[in-house]
């Protein structure tokens, strides 16, 4: 029984999770500027336990999680290119 | 009568040899093909004002000839010699799984096919050259269907390859020989798992950027129309596998030249420890370059600079390794047999093109060479000269391992000498038209570029003559040349320690076992406590043969076809696929499809192959989907600058709607992990009723959103309203298919449990169906607060 209530508890984290995501998306004031990065923090806590627990955490060793990492570390530059093209308009614009 | 025997071993094998011949022959042929395709448009070149093709035929034959060369030619030759070699190298029977193997060439076949017939889809084929730039790849420039069928063809050779780097990943990981640790390996092995590392997290963002594409020029979605997306999206997009995609057409010829310039200078590989480690740098490095091809696209100067660094980077580790293998020669007996010429004709062409490639990195010469015949003359002296050249080394040095034969030396030589004249006539020439647009079909005679690309020509047929010369002699030297011995080299990776050619399961004298001193073998224990010699048993080559890989790779391809050419063929092809999907699943695995491990397998000790497998496949998708959500981010950051106004959370979308989905899928997640811990408890009711929940809970995500598409269509949001409407529909439409995939497997192993004797005996099945699910729940986890809540 000790698996079924640690995935049961799990889930409770993702419902939880799920239902802040909501109220701040409802009520953004109280957070402000910060809405978009709580909501954004809260679906990257949500997919690390589920990677964790229902994921890797039954089913796989430590270096899939050294693979999984570098394959988020992968799309990184990408993101942070994408970012620059359009965020530094002071440097330079779109063609 | 007739024996179809034969022609059956070819159509259904999954021995791994002869997989590896089946691609050797075919990337051959398309290599035919392109080269031709090469030759007509150097034709049209040749003279000024020159009307040999009309411009649109130009652009066809360009573009085609650099889609094959590089997707359909380079990277499945190397496949070529990895499915032959890398298992015997590793001192393995076969790949981990055999049978995907030959999925993986039917595949590639079927795309190649597909690419090809796209000539004659109406309209001609794709023509916006090879990085299928935007707007050019739009259907307003290139409104052709054989554009889209080209698309397609890509996405399916990505499918292949990415199917092919998980099989060799696994195999290479977990099927070692006892004692065979990665220090022990091969370059050539070496160098194959860097480019299935490569392959692994570049051709998802690929498959990214084609998704976007065809989506645009199949349902009207506008990435690449709009103000938003546009070209720059396009180019981001692409380039970040376009230039891992070069690594991955040099690195199997540079890891088979350092193994050439090892044995036949009969001396250790100079600094491999310090190689290795580079040729990691490197792959990691490839990555953070793929801008440099961006640096006249207007993006920031802190860009600029970045990508100008890292570019001039990743020279360090190429000129470390190129030094190191040039120190590997000195003071060693070199013996110039064809294979040690050609290796070290790649070796001096590759340093022709590195040096040229530092030019390129530098932002103000590349504003003068950017879009010149000096960057065509650049990427052929190191794609072709380091890549092309190190695997003809390879065709020549294994061609008594696969064969039995000896090829003609003489042969060989001349093939040699007339190769390195017509390389050079023909691509260093064009450093000298640094001021020639590579992009167009004809010129004036008022340019005086005309001489130097009379030349160029001159240069292309002396080339293609070349291979002739080559093709004369292997396929006469296959069937009458003089028997070759098991080692003629003297090699010293484990192929050379077995017959030429070897026998099916590679070791007949047992397992190899691997130390400082060198290989013994024993006898293997097999699973009912006997023991057997190296074919393992009485397997046959026939029980090794399974007839739904090619069944597999003809409905998808038919499919594809018919999705653009009309609904019969679409059927057709689905049709057959469902069968062969039914027939798969009906196969045994066990001990014929599946090989298990034996010796080292380090880092993966503690996963069975198929878990490695899914999770390298994982691996994959995070590169798919972290592409997908950069576009997200590039066009929502874009919207603000181009005057878009992206819709407020809850304005288009219903937010209870997503979180009540949100819930069915979440849960779906929490009846899978039952199902595991069910399984692996003995409980059959536990089991069945959390797989069937798992299932309905799916498919009722799916019907929720089905119903979601329907309201937001009926209320005028439609794949074309705007780039957020795009990619809304993207993101769902292709979460959607990857739940679909999961409830068609899923199914499977709802039979398998019902149908399993015992739990335990399914829990292997619901295990790895389990990683899957729990990936597609992790992926929604994002979608959901990017699409509904911000």
């Amino acid at each position: 029984m000790i698996d079924e209530a640690k995935y049961a508890a799990v889930y409770s984290i993702l419902m939880l999770g799920l239902i802040v995501e909501l109220l701040i998306a409802v009520d953004r004031s109280a957070f402000g500027a910060f809405a978009g990065a709580a909501i954004l923090a809260i679906a990257a806590l949500q997919a690390v336990f589920i990677f964790l627990v229902y994921m890797h955490g039954r089913f796989g060793p430590r270096p899939v999680t050294v693979f999984a990492a570098i394959s988020l570390l992968t799309v990184l530059p990408l993101f942070i290119a994408l970012l620059y093209s359009v965020v530094m308009p002071h440097h330079g614009s779109l063609p | 009568m007739v024996d179809w025997h034969p022609l059956k071993r070819w159509l259904f094998t999954t021995n791994h040899k002869d997989v590896g011949i089946l691609y050797l022959f075919t990337s051959l042929y398309f290599f035919v093909a392109a080269g031709l395709l090469a030759l007509t448009f150097r034709t049209q070149l040749a003279v000024p004002s020159n009307t040999f093709l009309q411009p649109d035929e130009y652009n066809q034959a360009v573009t085609t000839h650099g889609l094959l060369m590089l997707l359909w030619v380079l990277t499945p030759l190397g496949a070529a010699f990895a499915n032959y070699f890398v298992p015997i190298q590793i001192g393995a029977r076969d790949m981990a799984f055999p049978r995907l193997n030959a999925l993986s060439y039917w595949v590639y076949l079927a795309s190649g096919l597909l690419a090809l017939s796209s000539f004659f889809a109406g309209g001609g084929t794709a023509d916006w050259g090879w990085t299928t730039y935007a707007p050019l790849n739009s259907t307003e420039f290139s409104p052709a269907v054989g554009g889209s069928m080209m698309g397609l063809a890509l996405m399916l050779l990505m499918a292949s390859s990415i199917v092919s780097t998980v099989n060799f990943l696994v195999t290479i990981f977990r099927l070692r020989a006892p004692g065979m640790s990665l220090m022990r390996l091969p370059m050539f092995t070496w160098a194959w798992i860097f480019t299935n590392l490569l392959m692994l997290w570049a051709f998802p963002s690929f498959v990214s950027a084609l998704s976007l594409l065809v989506a645009d020029r199949a349902f009207g979605t506008v990435f690449f129309t709009s103000t938003q997306g546009g070209p720059l999206l396009w180019d981001h997009m692409f380039w970040f596998f376009g230039h891992p995609e070069v690594y991955v057409l040099l690195l199997p010829g540079f890891g088979i030249v350092g193994d050439l310039l090892s044995t036949f200078s009969r001396r250790p590989l100079y600094a491999k420890k310090i190689i290795i480690p580079c040729l990691a740098i490197a792959s990691i490095l490839s990555f953070t370059v793929w801008a440099h091809h961006m640096f006249m696209t207007g993006i920031s100067q802190s860009l600029l600079e970045a990508f100008n660094i890292t570019t001039e980077l990743i020279s360090i580790p190429f000129a470390i390794i190129v030094v190191a293998y040039i120190l590997t020669l000195s003071g060693g007996r070199i013996r110039f047999a064809t294979p040690m010429l050609f290796a070290t004709g790649s070796l001096g062409l590759f340093i022709i093109g590195g040096v040229t490639g530092v030019f390129n990195s530098s932002v103000a010469l590349d504003t003068g060479f950017r879009g010149t015949f000096w960057v065509v003359g650049h990427f052929h002296y190191t794609i072709v000269g380091g890549g092309l050249t190190g695997l003809f080394a390879g065709l020549y040095y294994w061609f008594p391992k696969i064969t039995g034969r000896m090829y003609s030396e003489r042969l060989g030589k001349v093939h040699f000498v007339i190769y390195m004249i017509g390389f050079n006539l023909l691509y260093f020439p064009m450093h000298l038209l640094y001021d020639m647009p590579r992009r167009i079909f004809t010129y004036d005679a008022i340019s005086g570029w005309g001489p130097i690309n009379l030349i160029i020509t001159i240069g292309a047929f002396t080339f293609g003559f070349s291979q002739l010369i080559m093709f004369a002699n292997l396929l006469w030297s296959a069937r009458r040349g003089p028997e070759a011995s098991q080692d003629p080299w003297g090699g010293y990776s484990l192929e050379w320690g077995v017959p030429s050619p070897p026998p099916e399961f590679n070791f007949p004298e047992g397992v190899p076992v691997v130390s400082a001193t060198g290989v013994t073998y024993r006898p293997v224990a097999m699973a009912d406590g006997g023991h057997a010699n190296g074919s393992y048993g009485a397997e046959s080559g026939e029980e090794h043969w399974s007839r739904w890989p090619i069944v597999v790779a003809a409905g998808a391809g038919i499919a594809l076809w018919g999705l653009l050419m009309g609904l019969p063929a679409l059927l057709l092809g689905t049709g057959i696929l469902t069968a062969a999907f039914v027939g798969w699943g009906h196969e045994s695995l066990r001990g014929r499809q599946v090989i298990e491990a034996i010796g080292e397998k380090w880092p993966f000790d503690r996963l069975e192959n198929v878990s490695l497998g899914m999770w390298i496949f994982i691996f994959g998708e995070i590169a798919f989907f972290g592409t997908l959500f950069g576009a997200y981010v590039f066009l929502r950051m874009n919207s603000p600058l181009t005057g878009f106004v992206w819709p407020r959370p809850g304005e288009v979308h219903n937010i209870f709607w997503g979180g009540f989905n949100t819930i069915i899928l979440l849960t779906s997640g929490l009846t899978m992990v039952f199902a595991l811990t069910f399984a692996r408890r003995g409980s059959y009711r536990g089991l069945q009723g959390s797989l069937v929940a798992t299932f309905a809970l799916g498919a009722f995500f799916m019907v929720n959103k089905a119903f979601e598409w329907h309201e937001l269509f009926a209320s005028g949001f439609t794949f074309s309203t705007s780039t957020a409407s795009s990619i809304y529909y993207v993101l769902t439409g292709v979460h959607g298919a990857h739940v679909i995939a999961g409830l068609v497997a899923l199914t499977y192993v709802m039979v398998k449990a019902f149908k399993a004797s015992s739990t335990t005996q399914a829990s292997g099945a619901v295990e790895i169906f389990g990683i899957y699910w729990g990936m597609v729940d992790a992926v929604w986890v994002f979608l959901f607060p990017l699409l509904y809540l911000l």
